[in-house]
């Protein structure tokens, strides 16, 4: 089975975000910005290009971490491979 | 590593040899147009107001002085405007040769437009004498934009872009972002990049003093549209953004900042303000109007000899001073535009190049422009120069 890939744009972020469209059962590979695979990861749900996979279980109120800083928090908990979007994280600054 | 470049007296080094012929006040009309059309080489850049505030000011000083510009003829009128002749002075400062001539002064239109072009002739040929030679690339100053931006930008184009700033302000170069809006609810991220605490607090004012702007033009422009009255910060997130994957402010402002590169933040400049040292520096063009990519505009007053320019859709635009870079993430933009855009990011999405791949692709692209090769803009002749407006002098 092919893989989809996703980037992992900081060595701490626990997401990934999508580089074509995947469904649920697809093996994302999460690529670093060297190019290297860093995680392998099943895709949970169905989840388009540029949106973005957990790589780790997330608590609620977890940290969601891209570029090596965060980006929101989680507003429910959210299992490794399932989509994170506004549906399951909120932003620190703006609410 | 070295490029190919133009000594100038003051020391700095240009990337092309160009002659410039600017209007002090746009009372001379489409002089410098004209000349730009009958002699090889020359810029004509037209100063389209009469008013001479500072960043008007700053912006003419500071393009004449740009290294890619070898000579410059002021063309003033004798009345409004910027005074054509203390210009052509702080021009001057910088060794390279200027003339400086009126309307007025030179009896007329037409007997300007005739020692206008003879001035810019015996200039273009003046300058073609001096001999391109090898710099050490730490002469660079290259400005950094991006604009048209789409889901690729902050995962392709920006990270990639930010690469290649990295890798030229590590050999001791210079690069100048701005775009404050876009640093929204990530002020801290940027100033903790800040040599010190002064200018980590210049970096969190300037971005904050931006959305209040922001904030109070929408206001004032639109008292009835209610949600235009919100903050800048909770409305920044269009639901295009959220469809294309962006969950959060913080998210979209770290994809836009990604385009800085990592290095510490040696400054906070004003529009048009030349860098003092060599490293990174921010230009945020606060309260200043010009086209939405108006900043590059600022960074070319600035001295950047080449703007690097990030996209997702894929503007035609150049630059008439400072060639124009420009990089998309996105595969159907380059397919569509790749007669205007200079370097295809969008492998890193196919995964056939990784972020640091096309990061050092966009570097070796840079080298080369400022060696001479030309941009896709440049061979096209889609080369324009505009002046960006000071928002309080307009009222």
């Amino acid at each position: 089975m092919v893989s989809k890939k996703a980037l992992k744009m900081d060595k701490n972020d626990n997401v990934a975000t999508l580089t074509s469209d995947a469904d649920a059962g697809n093996f994302i590979e999460a690529i670093s910005k060297t190019g290297n695979v860093e995680i392998r990861v099943k895709a949970r749900d169905q989840i388009p290009f540029g949106h973005k996979i957990s790589l780790a279980n997330i608590e609620k109120n977890g940290k969601i971490i891209k570029y090596g800083n965060v980006i929101g928090v989680s507003s429910k908990s959210i299992k490794k491979g399932e989509h994170v979007h506004v549906h399951n994280v909120k932003s620190l600054k703006v609410g | 590593m070295e490029f190919l470049g133009y000594e100038r007296p003051d020391g700095s080094v240009g990337v092309r040899n160009k002659v410039l012929v600017m209007s002090s006040v746009f009372c001379t009309g489409p002089i410098p147009e004209r000349v730009e059309s009958l002699v090889k080489n020359v810029v004509g850049v037209r100063y389209h107001r009469c008013v001479a505030d500072d960043v008007t000011i700053r912006q003419l000083e500071g393009v004449g002085k740009n290294p890619n510009v070898a000579g410059v003829l002021i063309v003033g009128f004798e009345a409004g405007g910027v005074d054509p002749h203390s210009l052509a002075d702080r021009i001057s400062q910088s060794g390279k040769m200027v003339e400086c001539i009126t309307v007025r002064g030179s009896g007329g239109t037409l007997k300007t437009l005739a020692r206008a072009t003879e001035i810019a002739h015996k200039l273009v040929i003046e300058a073609s004498k001096i001999k391109a030679k090898l710099f050490d690339i730490d002469n660079l100053i290259i400005g950094v934009e991006c604009g048209c931006s789409d889901s690729t930008s902050g995962i392709a184009s920006n990270p990639a872009v930010g690469v290649a700033v990295d890798n030229l302000v590590k050999r001791g170069g210079t690069a100048i972002f701005g775009e404050p809006l876009e640093c929204a609810a990530c002020e801290s991220v940027l100033a903790e990049r800040a040599i010190n605490v002064n200018i980590a607090q210049s970096i969190e004012a300037t971005i904050s003093a931006m959305i209040d702007v922001f904030n109070e033009r929408t206001k004032k422009g639109a008292e009835h549209l209610a949600n235009r009255r919100k903050s800048y910060t909770s409305t920044a997130m269009s639901p295009g953004n959220v469809n294309g994957g962006l969950t959060t402010i913080e998210e979209k402002s770290l994809g836009a900042i990604m385009k800085s590169g990592t290095m510490p933040i040696q400054g906070v400049l004003k529009t048009a303000e030349k860098t003092q040292g060599k490293g990174l520096y921010f230009m945020p063009n606060i309260g200043i109007i010009g086209t939405d990519t108006g900043d590059i505009y600022g960074f070319v007053a600035g001295g950047a000899q080449i703007v690097i320019f990030s996209t997702g859709r894929g503007p035609g635009f150049g630059n008439a001073i400072s060639p124009i870079i420009k990089v998309t993430g996105n595969p159907d933009t380059y397919r569509k535009m790749k007669d205007n855009i200079d370097v295809n990011a969008s492998t890193i999405l196919e995964g056939k190049e990784s972020i640091y791949e096309v990061g050092e692709k966009i570097f070796r692209e840079i080298v080369e422009v400022a060696s001479g090769k030309l941009t896709k803009s440049e061979a096209l002749k889609f080369e324009e120069f505009y002046l960006m407006m000071d928002y309080n002098t307009l009222f």
